[in-house]
C-alpha cells in the first residue's frame, strides 16, 4: 500500500469525524451557544448545520389567549379570562377534525409573534403588526364586556393540555386596546 | 493497533469534548464559589429565610457613608468590583452574592419570591453596615428593583437609592420591545442550567458576550461565572418568578422617603424611549433625585465597562454625597455635631 493511500485512509475519517463532532456540538437550540458555527466562514451556516433550519420550533404546547378588562386609567383589572377552550382530543380526531383549523390558525399567528423575536427587518415587523392586530380583533369579538372597563389586554400562554401538574408558561402580554372601536 | 475508523474517532471526539466541558464547568464553579475579592473583607450571615449569604466589605472612613451594591440577574458581587475600584476610597462599599450565587447558599424551604431577596438584603445591611454613617443602596438591573423595595421596608436605615439601569415591575406591560426581548431571554434562561452542567459554557461566544468588559481586571472572573451551573440555577429561579411577575404588571412602586437617583445606560433610553417614563416614575417615587445618563453606555457596560464605569462611579459618588448631606440636615443630633 502506498504511503499516500495510508495517509488518506487516516486523514479522511479524522476530518469527517471532526466535522461530525462540530455539527453535533452545534445543535443547541439557543443561539448563544453557536461559537463553533462561527468557524463556518461561508456565512450561510451550511458547513455546520443546525436542526432549527428544518424544524425551528416544534409544537409541544397548546397556545391560549387570555384577556383581562381594565379601567380607563389601567389601575384596576378583572381576572384573566380564557378566550376559548382547546377541544379535548378524541381518537376520531386523528381522521376528521375540522374544528382544529381555528387552533392551527391561533398557533400559527402566535408563532409569528413568539419566534425570532429579535428579527427587526421591515418584513418581520409588518408580519408582527398584522399578527397583533389579528389577535386583538379575535379577542375583541369574543370578550364579555363589563361597564367601567373600556380597555382590554391580551396575554399569550402556552399550556401542555395533557399534564395538569405543569404550570402554564406566560409568553407575552399585549398593549391595551379599546373594547369598542 | 486498531485502525482509526469514523465511529471510533467520533466517539473519542465527543467523549473528549464532554470531558473538557465538564472539567471547565467544575473549575468555573470552584472558582466562583471560593473567590475572595482583593481589598474586601469576606463575611457571612445566616438570614431569617434560612439563606446563608456571603458579603464582602471594603471599609472607608469610620462613620462615613456606606454603599451597598445589589447585582442584577445572572450577576454576583463581581459585577460591582470594577465600579468599586473607581469610587472614592472614603466610601465604604459592601457587595454580596444573592442566595444561590457564588458562595451564598440558598437554604430557604419556600418557593422563591423577590420578597426573599429583599429580606436577605435587609439582613446583610443590618449585619454589615455601620449604623453611624449613612447607608445608600445601589442596584443594577433586577437588583435596582430589589434595592428600591428594600429601601421602602427600612426607611430609617436607608438614606438614598441609586438605581443603575434598573428593571421596573411594569416594563413588560409598558414596552413591547421589552416584552419581545424578555421572550428571547426566556429560552436562554430555561436551557441555561442544564447546558452549563454539561459544560456547554465552552460553546458560548463569551468573547462577544463580555466584550463590554474588555480590559477590566475582573473580565476573566465574569466569564467564569457565566460557565458556573450555580449561577444559572440561581438566575433561573429568579427569572421564573420575576418574568411572570413583570408580565402580570408587577405591583405599583413603593413610595420612599429618601431620594432616588437613576443612572441610565444611553442604549436603553435610546433604543427603548418609553423606558424613560419608568425611570421618571422611579425618581418620582422618592424625595428628590434625578436621572443621569451615561453617554455611550449599554445595560452591562454601565457598571462593567472600562470606559463607562468611571462615569457611573462619579454619578454614584455625587448621589452618596447628596444623601449624606440630607441625612445631616434631617438629623438634629448630627446637625448639632456638625
Amino acid at each position: 500500500m502506498s504511503k499516500a493511500k495510508t495517509v488518506m485512509q487516516q486523514a479522511v475519517p479524522a476530518v469527517l469525524a471532526g466535522w461530525f463532532v462540530a455539527s453535533v456540538l452545534s445543535q443547541h437550540p439557543d443561539r448563544s451557544y453557536d461559537k463553533l458555527r462561527k468557524a463556518d466562514k461561508t456565512g450561510t451556516g451550511i458547513l455546520i448545520p443546525n436542526w432549527r433550519f428544518f424544524a425551528p420550533n416544534p409544537a409541544v404546547d397548546d397556545q391560549h389567549f387570555l384577556y383581562r378588562l381594565a379601567t380607563a386609567d389601567k389601575s384596576e383589572h378583572t381576572e384573566w379570562r380564557e378566550v376559548y377552550s382547546i377541544a379535548p382530543r378524541k381518537l376520531v380526531h386523528a381522521f376528521w377534525f375540522p374544528g382544529r383549523r381555528i387552533e392551527k390558525a391561533i398557533f400559527d399567528v402566535a408563532s409569528t409573534l413568539l419566534h425570532n423575536p429579535g428579527a427587526m427587518t421591515p418584513l418581520h415587523q409588518e408580519a408582527k403588526e398584522g399578527a397583533y392586530h389579528l389577535i386583538n380583533e379575535f379577542v375583541r369579538q369574543r370578550l364579555t364586556p363589563e361597564p367601567g372597563y373600556p380597555l382590554f389586554q391580551v396575554m399569550l400562554v402556552r399550556y401542555s393540555g395533557y399534564d395538569h401538574s405543569e404550570d402554564p408558561k406566560y409568553d407575552m402580554v399585549f398593549d391595551y386596546e379599546e373594547v369598542n372601536r | 493497533m486498531k485502525p482509526l475508523t469514523f465511529p471510533r474517532l467520533t466517539g473519542a471526539g465527543l467523549a473528549a469534548c464532554l470531558a473538557a466541558g465538564v472539567a471547565h464547568q467544575a473549575y468555573a464553579e470552584l472558582v466562583t464559589r471560593t473567590r475572595r475579592h482583593a481589598g474586601f473583607e469576606r463575611r457571612r450571615v445566616r438570614c431569617d429565610s434560612g439563606n446563608i449569604i456571603t458579603y464582602h466589605v471594603r471599609r472607608g472612613t469610620p462613620g462615613g457613608p456606606t454603599l451597598v451594591c445589589e447585582a442584577g440577574l445572572m450577576n454576583t458581587a463581581t459585577s460591582w468590583l470594577l465600579l468599586a475600584d473607581f469610587l472614592d476610597p472614603s466610601i465604604s462599599v459592601l457587595v454580596y452574592d444573592r442566595a444561590g450565587y457564588g458562595s451564598s447558599l440558598r437554604r430557604c424551604p419556600e418557593d422563591y419570591s423577590l420578597k426573599e431577596s429583599v429580606g436577605d438584603l435587609l439582613q446583610v445591611i443590618a449585619d454589615g453596615v455601620d449604623t453611624d454613617g449613612p447607608c445608600i443602596l445601589a442596584g443594577h438591573s433586577l437588583g435596582g428593583y430589589i434595592a428600591h423595595r428594600a429601601a421602602a421596608e427600612a426607611p430609617d436605615r436607608v438614606d438614598g437609592v441609586v438605581l443603575v439601569d434598573p428593571n421596573h415591575p411594569r416594563e413588560l406591560i409598558h414596552s413591547r420591545k421589552q416584552r419581545e426581548g424578555a421572550r428571547a431571554a426566556n429560552l436562554t434562561m430555561k436551557l441555561g442550567p442544564w447546558s452549563a452542567t454539561l459544560g456547554a459554557g465552552l460553546l458560548m461566544d463569551k468573547k462577544g458576550m463580555f466584550a463590554f468588559a474588555a480590559g477590566s481586571p475582573h473580565h476573566r472572573a465574569l466569564r467564569l461565572e457565566g460557565s458556573a451551573p450555580s449561577t444559572w440555577r440561581a438566575a433561573l429561579r429568579e427569572w421564573n418568578y420575576s418574568y411572570a411577575f413583570m408580565l402580570d404588571g408587577g405591583r405599583p412602586l413603593d413610595r420612599l422617603s429618601t431620594p432616588v437617583w437613576v443612572i441610565a445606560a444611553e442604549s436603553t433610553v435610546r433604543d427603548i424611549p418609553e423606558h424613560h417614563d419608568l425611570y421618571e416614575e422611579y425618581v418620582a417615587s422618592g424625595h428628590g433625585g434625578s436621572i443621569i445618563t451615561v453617554p455611550g453606555s449599554t445595560h452591562v457596560s454601565v457598571t462593567g465597562g472600562m470606559e463607562h464605569a468611571p462615569h457611573t462611579a462619579k454619578a454614584i459618588e455625587q448621589a452618596v454625597a447628596d444623601a449624606a448631606a440630607r441625612r445631616g440636615e434631617d438629623d438634629p443630633n448630627r446637625r448639632e455635631a456638625a
